[in-house]
């Protein structure tokens, strides 16, 4: 057998076993997942995934936003200082298209956000379709953002961490920290996630665009 | 079922493509398409959420990235070469 032949036989072995575990998982039903699951229509999210991000461990979600931020200032500490921007042609048809799909991303970034509250969606989906609509208007025209000044660029990359700090620390008063308040706890968590959505879409925009403009070689 | 079934197949044996096909820009078409695949089986699976993120983080950008990588050290190579 060469040694080709028994790497497909491998994939293949690894694969049998993983769809015979996957047929034998156990089902949810009357675990304490379920019983978590039933007591979510009480809340005001009542998504579950929102739920556990927002509700349960809320705490991780701000680490793992964070986590993010940090990259970010890795980024910005190996990112070159003397930037060439080529000018391309602009091409009528790129312009037209991106005229006419960034408000269409926009509104779809903002469904998403507000579906986050009953169902699939939330910040992280909206923020990286929000991204994307950055995206194809820095592809498309290479010259906008050029203006907007630094710092208050450095400030949309920490607004979405800021306002989820403070709102923790709001949340002292009524308990621990980020453990939001029942009542209210609907607009407090939209609020985060409309703050994290605009943050995270900067962000990951900045990942992209800085990846794409180097040094003039 | 048998939908399930191929889509798992394809993930395999696309993830065993990526690693096997030998120049970068086929191996980064095969990551976005893996990634789409990944996406569809998230999808099969109920997690529409982690079907989101991965089309747009995971294929999207993560793939737009690496492609303009490719591009990049291939112009790296073309200087190389005049030199």
């Amino acid at each position: 057998m060469t040694k080709n032949n028994l790497i497909i036989f491998f994939f293949c072995a690894v694969f049998i076993v993983l769809t015979l575990l996957f047929l034998s998982m156990p089902s949810f039903e009357g675990t304490i997942s379920q019983q978590a699951a039933h007591q979510m229509d009480a809340l005001g999210i009542s998504h579950p995934v929102t739920a556990v991000l927002m509700y349960f461990r809320s705490l991780d979600t701000l680490l793992e936003v964070a986590v993010i931020f940090t990259a970010l200032c890795g980024f910005y500490a190996l990112y070159p200082r003397f930037l060439h921007t080529p000018p391309q042609p602009r091409s009528i048809v790129a312009d037209h298209f991106t005229t006419l799909i960034f408000p269409v991303i926009a509104v779809a970034s903002a469904v998403l956000l507000y579906s986050g509250t009953f169902q699939s969606g939330g910040a992280f989906q909206a923020a990286a379709l929000l991204a994307g609509g950055i995206i194809i208007i820095k592809l498309t025209r290479p010259l906008s953002f050029a203006k907007t000044k630094a710092h208050g660029r450095k400030f949309v990359y920490v607004f979405g961490l800021l306002v989820f700090v403070l709102l923790g620390f709001v949340s002292l008063f009524s308990g621990s920290f980020l453990a939001f308040a029942t009542g209210s706890e609907y607009w407090q968590i939209l609020t985060v996630e409309t703050a994290l959505t605009l943050s995270l879409a900067a962000t990951m925009a900045a990942f992209f665009i800085m990846g794409i403009e180097r040094v003039k070689r | 079922m048998i939908i399930d079934l191929l889509l798992g197949a394809s993930l395999v044996w696309l993830g065993f493509r990526i690693i096997t096909v030998g120049t970068r820009f086929k191996a980064t078409i095969y990551f976005i398409v893996f990634g789409m695949m990944l996406s569809l089986v998230w999808t099969r699976l109920g997690a529409f959420d982690l079907a989101l993120a991965e089309a747009a983080l995971g294929s999207g950008i993560t793939g737009a990235l690496l492609l303009d990588c490719v591009s990049y050290l291939h112009a790296c190579r073309i200087d190389y070469d005049k030199k």
